[in-house]
């Protein structure tokens, strides 16, 4: 035994520069062939970003000589033949640990069980971290790893720090693979970050609506009804919104959403939630010379956004309600929690069969504080 | 130099508490909320874990009794004092096998999730010699130095245990702990049994009987013995239940470790707190392995009157490494554990409790 | 006192001198620094004078010694010195010589005194080298006997402060004291001293290391159970604790015992200085000894085995850096440690000005010079900085050089298995700690077995108005050192 220490080398001693860093990976539909039988096993156009280090530093070579990634991309039927493939092509097989980003093309999401097939690869691998974060790309998800940003080196990186900003309402909390993965085994609706590649340029908008019980793309939130979800959820993000209030047009803030349901399920077919929002705003833009100072200009500032985002927020709710017919804003979830025995009678019908999601009410009452308008008052006069 | 007994070696209730904590805390706790999300629904678990604490805190009780009723002894002898010489050592057999069948196990299980978290490629085999080499090393030093072991490596464990759920924190989304009280009664009490599997260990204190200084109230070491892993249990699976939900739990095989790998440190330095967090583990499973193999030990010394200390370990050692390494796959090493386990039932619960209630029908006196 | 197994009969001095300055000079080998000399009193007696030259104050000697002999008008010379005692042995005579003594022998008498006239050159009292402090006393112990008991002595003014003195080494003949305060110390502890002291039966006892060695319980281990000191202050600290010293001749070291890891991170300074700063600064020697003990290790571990647990934007980087190094991590590892120490043993010996130089010049020029030629990548060199920062940080000499032994068994452990191999090997340490004994106390005292109160100086050092009591964990006969208001 203990010879065979000494004799022996160590099997898991791996020199650091001889691994692959994988650090973004986008998973694309194939495109069919024609003769193509459309029963069989559809594969997927799979990119590996890989980092190559020594390019990272450039400083002392001089110049933006190379790129500091390279991306392998082909096509595999699953995840882990894509591995297998990458352990073919590359000197230094592929290693996931420092993997941040996987973006799935929204073809791939919509059918089959493409999303949740690419996932399990990644959440059964030892080394990788349940913060992964996930996106849905319009069109084709390649692309993306291979856009160009002026601040970071990476396209993965780019696209990790952007999902990751909590700056805009328009994008809903960045989604990791832990949670993701909890949503489909409790087999609730959830909504998830949009990615689309303009030019070699990545723009992060909208969600992506996802079935909790098929796993697939049910339909997607543009950026106003994304924004009016975010209040309703009381989530994490901060941003701005642009309303008009008395014929100017006044952008706030919002620092903090405090969002509060309630339900009342008296009638289950028509199960009223009443949902305080409190946002916690300053005032940032205006145009116009009204005083600010004025109590009453304020108040009036004040109800006119509290109409604006209920206007939101119903325009999501009757996105969600009427087109895509999953229950993503936690309505199903805030009853299975708080009306447990409610819930198992109707939790079949929620958001498919009788569709009890139709005719629940959801009534927003929104509360808008301003506490702060900036440095000055007036920035011009009328 | 001749060694020189200047200090005093018998240990007091907090090196007893301390003792019975660390060999509870074991591979149980890793694998304790994904076992019982798996039949309970929400967060109802934790009355499982309490019903478990509180079963686990009578036994030790039975067994704090028998051992203040025979101070001095050793268990053989005090066994052979309650029924015949044959029947303690078909006793003492059975714990001796029980133990070293736990040795076996938690080397298996360490080096299987050594294996996961921390290696890839080397091979078991390996990673649990090593470990075993280290416990041997160990239990050739002097008992006094076992239980000095626990002192020292208890309050590291309990400490990153501290930091790492302070930081989960803002992982936990108390929301996802409701509903309330929605399991029914069966599910919770085969959840009980799960639990009382992860809390097994304390019935290590028949094997110190000697050791106690005479002024120990074993039973409030016993208590807070048995209190301090039974907290840390139920802490973990409410975090766990919190952080990834019931459903979520239900499918992740150890928790735990993943609890302590999304944990983010602020600074960024670490971003692994699992492999902290799990090399720190190691150190308790090894105290849990320790103080078995040398219950183990003493009782098959105490069976074969003229067996050597180190000629016993020599002999074990193999044994249990390769009883470790029975197991091909999965669901076999899932039955070397349950088979520990039902021992475990015995040995903790129901041969304490028929041996009291045999002293005390015998005779009502205590010997001191 | 053990006669030394030679002897078969003690031999006596005969009343003939002329026979003792014959039976002393061929024992002593006629030996070219041996002065004898013979005078007459005015009474007529006769007497003989022996001394060595060099060990001997010849001016007490000369000016008042033989003044006194030969001026004396009686029977008996009286002799105006205050040491002095008288003997029947040969032996004993001419032990007394070799130690500096003068013996004087009186015709028709077979006694001899012994005047005690020792004196040679020594060092003077400087700050000890290996232990200096900033804010402290800058006495350190020299090689003179006398001197060193006395600048205990001055410290503690305590009447129950013991010394109980006899000569190790049958060719040495090397004074050796053991020193106490009776009513602290525990008698067991004090005993069992004693007895292993008394084992010593060698030639010659070199130095106090000798007899650290001979008595400590596990010699085989490289942590050291008994502390070496050079400084006075560290003496008193420890005997006010119960604890026991034994001062050596012909060495500034002297030793303490018992010892338990903890003691080896204390400072006098820490009494010195304000509690909360000696706290903040007994925290980080804790963690310094932890990084020289296991810094390269992590390096190793992190670099060959864990990829994953550097942070991306590190990992990267190293994996930059790393490009073109032509060695593996741990190659790496092991071969700048190992420079490093060839570097520090190598500064050990060089005289005080090129020191200094090959200091900064082997750790910056070289270390620069090596990466850049690629052998070896910056972290390394910043690990193996930091390391030696580390271990020189840490009070205690003997100490450092265990911790920089047993780094290389951690590295070599963490080469084989990784972070589990850092862990296994701190755990074979905790075992081998918990089973060293020092002098019957384990040797993770306080921590374990615990004694709770002697936590308020352990970790940190609580103000002085809280340590009122003695370590409990010795057991001493006198449990507080403050009287209670």
């Amino acid at each position: 035994m203990a010879l065979t220490f000494l004799t022996t080398g160590c099997w898991d001693r791996v020199e650091i520069n001889n691994r692959g860093f994988v650090v973004g990976v986008s998973v694309d539909a194939q495109p069919a062939k024609e003769d193509e039988d459309k029963s069989t096993a559809r594969s997927f156009r799979i990119c590996y970003q890989i980092v190559i280090p020594g390019a990272q530093k450039g400083g002392t070579e001089g110049g933006k000589a190379s790129s500091g990634y390279s991306n392998l991309c082909g096509e595999a039927v699953s995840l882990s033949a894509f591995n297998q493939f990458a352990a073919d092509k590359l000197s230094r097989p592929p290693f996931y640990d420092h993997l941040k980003v996987i973006i799935i093309s929204d073809r791939v999401a919509r059918v089959g069980s493409g999303f949740s097939d690419s996932l399990d690869f990644f959440l059964r691998g030892t080394g990788l971290r349940r913060s992964i974060k996930i996106l849905v790309a319009k069109g084709d998800a390649s692309q993306a790893l291979n856009s160009e940003s002026p601040n970071e080196k990476l396209p993965a990186t780019d696209i990790e720090n952007i999902s990751g900003n909590r700056r805009s309402l328009e994008k809903p909390p960045a989604s990791h693979i832990g949670y993701i993965h909890e949503r489909l085994m409790n087999e609730t609706s959830f909504a998830v970050q949009q990615l689309e590649t303009q030019n070699k340029s990545i723009l992060v908008s909208g969600s992506a609506v996802f079935d909790g019980r098929t796993n697939r793309e049910a339909g997607t939130l543009d950026a106003r009804q994304t924004a009016g979800r975010n209040f309703l959820l009381g989530s994490k993000m901060r941003g701005f919104i642009t309303f008009q209030s008395d014929g100017i047009r006044v952008a706030l803030d919002v620092y903090e959403i405090r969002s509060h349901m309630r339900a009342n399920v008296r009638d289950p077919e028509h199960i009223v939630f009443d949902v305080s929002v409190h946002a916690r705003v300053s005032i940032r833009e205006t145009t116009g010379a009204q005083d600010l100072m004025n109590t009453s200009v304020m108040n009036r500032i004040q109800s006119d956004a509290a109409d604006e985002i209920e206007s939101m927020i119903a325009d999501a709710v009757d996105k969600i309600q009427h087109d895509i017919r999953k229950d993503a804003l936690g309505l199903g979830d805030y009853l299975k929690k708080n009306h447990y025995h409610t819930w198992k009678k109707i939790s079949n019908d929620w958001d498919r069969g009788k569709y009890m999601l139709g005719g629940c009410i959801v009534k927003p009452q929104v509360k808008v504080s301003v506490l702060q308008m900036g440095i000055v008052d007036k920035s011009e006069r009328g | 130099m001749k060694t020189f007994e200047y200090g005093d070696n018998r240990i007091g209730s907090r090196e007893v508490a301390m003792m019975i904590s660390s060999i509870m805390i074991g591979v149980g706790i890793l694998t304790l909320p994904n076992q019982l999300a798996k039949h309970i629904n929400s967060s109802d678990g934790w009355i499982s874990i309490a019903g478990a604490g509180l079963i686990a805190a009578a036994c030790g009780l039975v067994i704090c009794r028998l051992t203040s009723r025979f101070q001095g002894d050793t268990f053989h002898r005090y066994t052979e004092r309650i029924t015949a010489r044959p029947v303690a050592i078909l006793v003492s057999a059975v714990y001796g096998v029980y133990f070293l069948l736990y040795l076996s196990f938690a080397i298996r299980s360490i080096a299987r999730i050594s294996k996961m978290y921390l290696f890839d490629n080397t091979p078991v085999s390996f990673i649990s010699v090593a470990f075993l080499l280290v416990v041997v090393y160990a239990v050739f030093g002097t008992k006094a130095a076992l239980l000095r072991l626990n002192t020292m490596f208890l309050p590291i464990v309990l400490l990153i245990s501290v930091i790492v759920m302070l930081f989960a924190i803002q992982l936990a989304d108390i929301g996802n702990l409701k509903p309330f009280l929605i399991t029914r009664p069966t599910e919770l009490l085969s959840g009980t049994k799960d639990a009382t599997y992860a809390l097994l260990g304390f019935e290590i204190l028949l094997f110190q009987a000697p050791l106690l200084r005479p002024a120990v109230r074993t039973e409030k070491a016993m208590l807070i013995g048995v209190a301090i892993p039974v907290v840390l249990y139920l802490l973990t699976y409410l975090y766990s239940i919190a952080i990834f939900t019931r459903e979520g739990t239900a499918q992740i095989i150890y928790p735990t470790v993943e609890i302590a790998k999304e944990v983010r440190v602020p600074g960024q330095f670490f971003e692994r707190m699992e492999s902290v967090f799990f090399t720190v583990w190691i150190m308790t499973i090894f105290n849990s392995s320790c103080m078995a193999m040398e219950a183990s030990v003493s009782c098959w010394r105490a069976i074969f009157a003229g067996l050597n200390q180190r000629t016993c370990i020599w002999i074990m050692s193999p044994v249990s490494f390769t009883i470790g390494m029975l197991p091909q796959n999965v669901s076999q090493y899932n039955k070397l554990g349950s088979a520990v386990s039902y021992i475990g039932y015995g040995t903790a619960a129901i041969i304490p409790i028929v041996l009291l209630a045999t002293a005390r029908l015998k005779g009502g006196s205590r010997v001191g | 006192m053990k006669e030394p197994k030679a002897a078969v009969q003690p031999a006596e001095l005969s009343s003939s001198l002329a026979e003792n300055i014959e039976q002393i000079r061929s024992k002593l080998g006629n030996a070219a620094d041996l002065l004898v000399s013979e005078h007459c009193s005015k009474s007529g007696v006769k007497y003989a004078v022996f001394c060595i030259d060099g060990l001997s104050n010849r001016l007490i000697i000369q000016e008042h010694l033989l003044e006194a002999l030969i001026g004396s008008e009686s029977d008996k010379a009286e002799l105006p010195v205050q040491e002095i005692k008288s003997t029947r042995r040969l032996d004993d005579a001419i032990i007394s010589i070799l130690s500096g003594d003068t013996v004087v022998l009186m015709e028709g008498m077979s006694d001899a005194w012994i005047v005690g006239t020792k004196t040679w050159n020594s060092r003077s009292v400087e700050e000890p080298q290996t232990e200096a402090l900033i804010r402290g006393p800058r006495d350190g112990f020299t090689e003179s006997f006398r001197t060193n008991t006395a600048l205990i002595r001055r410290r503690l003014r305590d009447p129950n402060l013991r010394f109980e003195s006899f000569q190790l080494g049958r060719r040495s003949r090397t004074d050796v004291s053991i020193v106490y305060v009776e009513g602290i110390v525990n008698d067991q502890l004090l005993q069992e001293v004693r007895r292993r002291i008394h084992t010593i039966d060698v030639d010659d006892v070199t130095g106090s290391g000798f007899i650290e060695q001979w008595i400590s319980d596990h010699f085989l281990s490289p942590f050291p159970q008994i502390m070496s000191t050079e400084r006075p202050d560290k003496v008193t600290a420890a005997l006010m604790q119960g604890k026991i010293a034994i001062v050596v001749d012909n060495t500034p070291f002297q030793l303490i015992m018992p010892m338990t890891i903890f003691s080896f991170f204390h400072s006098p300074e820490d009494y010195y200085q304000n509690w909360t700063i000696s706290t903040v600064i007994r925290v980080m020697r804790f963690g310094a000894a932890f990084l020289a003990t296991f810094l390269p290790a992590f390096y190793i571990a992190l670099l060959e085995y864990h990829h994953g647990m550097l942070p991306s934007q590190l990992a990267f980087s190293i994996a930059g850096s790393r490009e073109g190094v032509p060695f593996p991590a741990v190659v790496e590892a092991f071969a700048m440690e190992a420079t490093l120490e060839l570097l520090r043993e190598a500064g050990v010996r060089l005289p005080k000005p090129i020191g200094q130089t090959i200091g900064i010049v082997g750790g910056l020029v070289i270390g620069e010079a090596a990466v850049r030629a690629g052998i070896v990548s910056p972290i390394m060199v910043i690990v193996v900085a930091i390391t030696a920062i580390s271990s020189f940080s840490l009070p205690s000499y003997t100490f450092a050089i265990s911790l920089r032994m047993i780094r290389f068994l951690i590295m070599l452990a963490a080469a084989l298995f990784g972070l589990y191999g850092i862990v296994l090997s701190y755990i074979v340490l905790n075992i081998h700690i918990a089973n060293l004994m020092s002098f019957g106390i384990p040797y993770a005292t306080p921590f374990a077995p615990t004694f709770t109160a002697d936590w308020k100086d352990l970790l940190l050092r609580a103000p002085f108005r809280l340590l009122t009591g003695r370590p409990r964990m010795m057991r001493t006969k006198d449990k507080n050192r403050m009287k209670n208001k």
